[in-house]
Parts: structure tokens; sequence; C-alpha cells
């Protein structure tokens, strides 16, 4: 192991068994070269405190397990170099989701919501037995994908759910991933699905709760522009 | 005493939610509706596994100039006849009907050539431009679409949830369901299913530097072989050969894809030499993974590594546009750690990367153990001894999909078997059997930390890239003194969301999957594919065109291929014999 340095951080505690308090608890963390606040975290779990709880799964931001609130922002533990953060790190789990134990969250109601958009493409009835039919013809580069190529690589990690205050004060409002996944989905031009998923995300909690605030934008891990399916499903800019 | 589990009983119990386990879900749902059907994965549903984390691609033969039979004989050719053929043959002709499904009915959209059709990039070991992408981020379209489809059927979701055993009925004739684990809680489920479709994904994290993602640690492998199932080609270890070095980070280890090499990126030692030339200059970086791996390998043990310990990946000849086009995701992975992709040589190593052994199965993912299923990397026999690019993800979703409608046809058939609730409260007491013992510090016991860093070492050195009986010997008694260690390890007591608790089951688990790896390997006394035996360099045809079966309570035994249809030395065969 190359010399390392010493990088103090704080993790926002919280323990079901000891009455719900959360409180902040501060570890030196022995820090290796290029090391991300998800190693920080494994480092802690190795060698100062067997009971620390946090999610991980990929460690090479495609997962999107291990989203947290890191020195007051969201973003991916593993895709944040402790190099390029100011100490004393500071690690929080993400807002606007009940904890279920230090770092770890349950997503439940984020999903719920995601579900709540009907987000699964329904496709029409091609047949995929026929060795000569072929899936839709779409030309590199055509318009009307262009915008949804942009936009569908959300994985879900729940970053902007947690940075948009919007959520944080309107219970029904969707939310900023629900919304873009509503926005691809919909835009697919080899979607069949009828107007209902549209009248969905404009009726309460949809895209005209939203403010604008734009914290999704900033902080999403994978440069998604949630804000801009909501202006797009505001303006109707989907026809069905 | 009352139970120390719930209990919940389904139809069809799905364990994995990679690609193989969601195309289980899914078509086994659309087979029959009313199955009562149900997922438990290790991490979040549709965001943990190793699909998710297939960059470069999925074989198909789409092209009218290409065809299955051409993708088998690649696919026999790069597996060095070691393929059960009939394995293979359902994987090629059953890709590029999966393509179409995944876009027609699922909503994958891959990308396009400029004609608008789907569009087949180069990838290593393959007679033809046949591998079919998004972008150099491929599987995270293909999970998050399959995961938005599970929201549009009736599909009981456990999340965060591992499976702790198999359990059989009574009689012990079959698998009748399997004791699952609640991580976040520490409360058991004993699931009583009528199907139950293994597909945890094998993962090779025995290793010191290893690709997938790090939860999954052999568990399906482990335990298959505790309930009685017979594994083979365990010595068939792929390495990547092109893993980033990242320091000190667990992000070491990750694939930067196949592609790279596919679209002419050179591989150089320390000194600035395409060392590819000493190996394969035929093909030089486009030679497939197994041969490129150990030559990277050779080089840095020859001392011509970089200082890290590595080789260099250098794409910066193929212009930074290029690049930055055409590989954004492994260019922003680089950007990370601060390499510059698209202008500078970047640091690799091999990397433990896929183990093509598994379960042995048949082309519907049936078992020699009724009632179980086996798809994706936990079953074995579809690559033989080396595993091409792009027929991993296409392997999931082949057999992910052949599991759920077998699934859905055995439980047309198949009546209700209780589990044996001896083995469950066996299973239960082993489980926990951790909680409450002390933690003691890395340094100086029984931890489960040391202990799976002392195995990855061990792995490392001695069951890696080059192998030889006395290391190979070494290595088991290494192993057998960690299990030894990992009986002891402890974890706090408190169960819910216990890491440590989840490490030392996860150590087990990978023990099982190295002492297999490492007793193949052993049996193998030639040089083929991934396996290379420093005291065996031949490839040893008329004595090897065996597979090594091992299960529990035997001696390994070998048993021939069937070359049912292509031999060494055919020119055309494929045609069933």
């Amino acid at each position: 192991m190359p010399a390392g340095r010493t990088v103090s951080i704080r993790v926002r505690r919280f323990d079901p068994a000891a009455g719900g308090r959360r409180l902040w608890q501060a570890y030196d963390v022995d820090a290796g070269p290029m090391m991300s606040v998800l190693d920080a975290l494994f480092w802690v779990l190795e060698n100062e405190d067997p009971t620390l709880a946090f999610r991980y799964s990929c460690r090479a931001g495609m997962c999107g397990s291990c989203a947290m609130v890191i020195n007051g922002r969201e973003g991916l533990a593993c895709a944040r170099r402790l190099e390029r953060l100011r100490a004393p790190v500071t690690v929080e789990p993400l807002r606007s989701l009940p904890v279920i134990k230090d770092l770890l969250v349950d997503l439940r109601p984020f999903f719920e919501k995601y579900r709540a958009v009907d987000p699964f493409y329904i496709g029409q009835a091609a047949s995929v037995f026929d060795p000569a039919s072929e899936p839709a013809v779409l030309p590199r580069g055509d318009a009307a994908r262009e915008i949804v190529d942009r936009q569908i690589d959300c994985i879900a990690c729940g970053a902007c759910y947690s940075a948009c205050p919007i959520v944080s004060i309107v219970p029904e409002f969707l939310g900023p991933a629900a919304l873009n996944r509503a926005y691809t989905v919909a835009a697919d031009a080899r979607d069949a699905a009828g107007v209902e998923r549209l009248h969905r995300v404009t009726a309460d909690g949809g895209v005209f709760a939203c403010h604008s605030v734009g914290n999704c934008v900033t902080v999403c891990p994978v440069g998604v522009d949630p804000l801009l399916s909501i202006q797009l499903l505001r303006k109707g800019a989907v026809h069905r | 005493m009352t139970s120390p589990w719930e209990t919940l009983r389904c139809d069809v119990l799905i364990l994995g939610s990679g690609g193989a386990g969601l195309m289980a879900a899914l078509h086994a749902y659309d087979a029959e509706p009313r199955l009562r059907i149900v997922v438990a994965s290790k991490g979040l549903i549709g965001k943990s596994g190793c699909t998710r984390l297939m960059q470069g691609g999925f074989n198909a033969a789409l092209d009218p100039g290409d065809s299955p039979e051409r993708h088998f004989r690649d696919t026999i050719l790069g597996g060095q006849f070691l393929n059960d053929q009939e394995l293979a043959w359902a994987l090629v002709s059953g890709a590029p009907e999966v393509i179409r499904r995944l876009e027609t009915r699922i909503g994958v959209f891959f990308d396009r050539r400029p004609d608008g059709r789907i569009h087949q990039k180069a990838f290593a070991g393959q007679s033809f431009d046949r591998t079919v992408h998004r972008g150099d981020l491929t599987g995270i379209e293909i999970m998050s679409r399959l995961h938005d489809q599970l929201f549009a059927r009736d599909i009981r979701r456990l999340d965060e949830t591992r499976a702790v055993a198999l359990l059989h009925d009574r009689p012990g004739g079959r698998v009748a369901g399997a004791l699952l684990l609640r991580q976040a809680t520490g409360e058991f489920i004993l699931a009583q299913a009528r199907a139950v479709v293994l597909a945890t994904g094998g993962g090779p994290r025995m290793y010191t530097f290893s690709a997938p993602s790090l939860e999954k640690t052999g568990d399906g492998y482990a335990m298959a072989y505790r309930a009685g199932c017979d594994l083979m080609d365990m010595e068939m270890m792929q390495f990547h050969p092109t893993g980033l070095l990242a320091g000190a980070s667990r992000l070491s280890g990750m694939v930067l894809e196949e592609g790279l090499r596919g679209a002419g990126a050179h591989l150089l030692n320390a000194q600035g030499e395409r060392f590819m030339a000493r190996y394969d200059p035929e093909r030089m970086e486009r030679a497939t993974r197994d041969v490129v791996a150990r030559a990277s390998y050779l080089e840095i043990m020859a001392g011509r590594g970089t200082a890290a310990g590595g080789v260099l990946l250098d794409a910066s000849h193929l212009g930074a546009g290029f690049v930055l086009d055409n590989f954004p995701g492994m260019a922003r992975r680089c950007a990370e750690v601060g390499y510059d992709l698209a202008r500078a040589p970047v640091p690799v190593t091999p990397t433990a990367h896929f183990h093509m052994g598994g379960v042995r199965i048949d082309p519907d993912c049936r078992t020699a153990m009724p009632g179980l299923l086996v798809a994706g990397e936990d079953a074995g026999g579809v690559h033989g001894a080396n595993r091409l690019g792009g027929n991993g993800v296409a392997e999931s979703c082949v057999f992910g999909m052949r599991a759920g409608l077998t699934a859905a046809e055995l439980c047309a058939s198949a009546g209700e078997a209780a589990p044996d609730t001896a083995e469950a409260e066996a299973a239960y007491r082993a489980a926990t059997a951790p909680l409450g013992r002390p933690v003691v510090s890395r340094e100086s016991g029984d931890n489960p930390f040391a202990i799976r860093d002392a195995l990855q070492r061990t792995m490392w050195e001695r069951v890696g890239l080059v192998r030889d009986d006395p290391g190979l010997r070494r290595a088991l008694d290494t192993i057998g003194a960690l299990e030894e260690r990992i009986s002891r390890a402890g974890a706090p007591a408190d169960p819910r969301a216990n890491l440590t608790w989840q490490q030392v089951l996860d150590v087990q688990n990978l023990l099982v999957a190295a002492r297999l790896t490492a007793t193949a390997a052993r049996y193998r006394t030639e040089t083929r594919g991934s396996h290379a035996r420093r005291d065996y360099p031949a490839r040893d045809d008329a004595r090897w065109l065996v597979n090594i079966h091992q299960a529990a309570g035997r001696e390994p035994w070998p048993e021939p291929v069937r070359l049912s249809r292509l031999a060494p030395g055919d020119a055309e065969r494929v045609a069933p014999a």
C-alpha cells in the first residue's frame, strides 16, 4: 500500500436500536491514492467500526446503490475521490427517505413514485421469431431520439430525489427521476402506450408541481437533465 | 421453539436479479401470469449483479452476412473445444431472437447504423462484427429496461434479501425452496417454491484484482455445491486483459472494455513496446482474452511492467475525438481517477472477470436436481475454456429466458413439496453462528476482512493466470487454513444491516468457489484457454478433451466432451450429429 495520509470523515449515524438518535461520528481514515468516499467507508468498516452500515454494489458509478450526501451535496460515494473533497468530509444519508441504519435509506418511496408513472415500455405486437423482422429502423441521430438518448441513462440512484426541495415539502410530488423516465418512455417513438401516462404526469404531484429549482440537474451523477424532461412534458412536447 | 423465520410460498423463486434473473422472472410471468413469482436479490433488484456493468455489448448473428453457425464456430474455437456444444448452440441460435425481444418487448434501444438498423461492432476473437451495443455502457440500458418491466407485472420483489441455502424436500430428492435472509432486518424467510432459479452470478471476487460488482461472492456456486449439484470446468477462470489500475481504490480491476482493442487500441509495456507482437503477432491486441491477459501478466512478471505493476492501454493514436465519441463511459471512468484515455496511455492489469465453470445444466437450464434451474454465470459449459467478449450478457439473457419458460412449464406439472425444516434449521444455525462472537482486529486473528485479503492474495499468486502443481497445492493448504479461520470469525450481535456479518457469509462462499477452482486447476495437467500450467504448457487434445466435474462428497471426475457439432480440425460441421 503506498504511503497514505489521514483524512477525517464525519458520518451521520443512526442506530435503530439506540432510540433513533442521529449522531455525528468522526473517523480518521488511512487514505491511499485515488480512494473514493466508498473506499473510505469500507476502510472504517474493516478497521475501525464493524457496525457501520451503507449500501454498495458496482463501485464504478454504474448501479446507483451508493448515493448519499457528501459535504452537503448528493453524489455517488464510489465516484467522489477523497483527494478532491474538502476535509473533514461529511457523509449523510439521502434526504426525504426513511433511514434504516446509518447511511442506508429505504428507497421504497422513491421506487413507488417511479412505478406510478408506468415506467415500462409498451411495444407494438411485432414478431420476435421472424428472423427477417427488424426492430424499429431509426436512423442514427434521428431528432426524435436525440433528447431521449441523452436522458435515458438514469441509474435511479435517488440523488435528484434527495436534492429536490419540492420533494421534501410536497409529499405527493413524483420527483425528478420518475418524471424523467415518464418523458423518455413517452417520447420513445416505438412506445405504443396511450395518453394515460401523460395524464398521470400532468395531474397533482406531476410536472406542474416542479418549481424549476434545478438541483436535480446539478447533482445527477450521470449527466441526465431531469428538468429538461419536466419542461418538455409541461410544454406538451410529447404527442399521442 | 417458535420458528426463527417467516414462511413464504410461491411457484417460482428466482435468486438473483441480473440479466438472467430478471429475464427469467419476466418470461415465467408472461408464460403464465397466474404464477406466484418471487425475485430475491442480495442487492437492490436491477442494480446489483454484473449485467449492469457490462460495457461492450451482446453478440448475436443479425446481419445477413453472418450466421448462428459462424457465431457457434467462433464460440467453440474461443472455448478451445471444452464447451458443451448443445449449450453453445442454444446460445447462438437464441441470441438473435432475444435481441429482437429486448428491443420490441422490453424497450431496450441499441445503437443504430446510419441506415437506422442495429449497429454491430468488432470484438476480439470473432470472425464477424456482431456485437450489439448501446455506446460503451450497454448493460445499464438492458438492466434499466428489464427493471422497468417488472413494474408492469405482478412479481414480488425481495430486495437485499440473500439466499443462504437451497433446501430440499424431506426425502431429499428435489429442491423445494431456499432459506432467505433479509439483510436490512436480519430476519429469515423459509421460502417454498415449485421451481427455484439460481441466477446469483458467479463473480470471481476471490482474486486481488477482479471486475465484478462487490456483492458477487460465489454465493450460487457455494449453495449449489452444498445442495449436491455437479459443478464443471471450475478451473476455467477468465482474466480480462484490461482492468483499470486505480491506486488504493476498489475501482481497481474494473474493466476498460474490449471494444477499445477492437477499435485498434494498443497494449504497451513500460518500455513502450507493443508486446503482443511476441505472443500473437497475427491478431496482436485483438487476440482472445486468455491470450492477451496472459501476455500482459508475463510482461509484468518479466519486469517489463509499470511502477504500478501493470501495463499500458493506449488509445491516443485513434484520435481524441474518436475515443470520446465512441467510449465516453470509459473516458469518464478514467478521468475520475486522473487519466486521460483519449490522449495518453492508461495503466491496466489483468483482472479476474468471469467464471466459465459452474453448475451443469441442459439447454433448458435443468440440473440433475429436480426443482432447481440454473442460468447465467452460475451455470457452466456454455463457454468452455474461454468466453468471448459479448457472449456473457448473451448467455444471461438467452438462458435467463429459457429458465423462466422452463420454470413455468415445471409449475404446470410439479406438485408442492415442503422444504425440510431440519435442513433449514441447520442452515439457520450456521448462518447466525458468527453473530455476537467478538470481532477481532485485522492484525490479531480471525477477522473476516483479513481472511478475504489473504484468500485474494493466494488466488492471485497461485491460482491465477499461470499455475503449477506446487503452487496449487500450497493454495489448497492456505484455503484449508482460511476455512478454519472463517469458522471462528465473529460479527456484531445486532443482525440488522450488519455488513460484517454479511462479510463472514460472503467469505465462506468465496472459499467454496476458491477450493473448487484450485482443485480443478490442479487436476487439469495441460494448458487450455484460460487455464495455463507452467508445468504442462501444451494443449493436449488426446487426453484432455474432457470436462472436470466436482460434487460434494466425491473426488473430481472427468467426462469426455461431446463433440456433437464441431471437432478440432473440422472445417464445416455444425448441424447436430
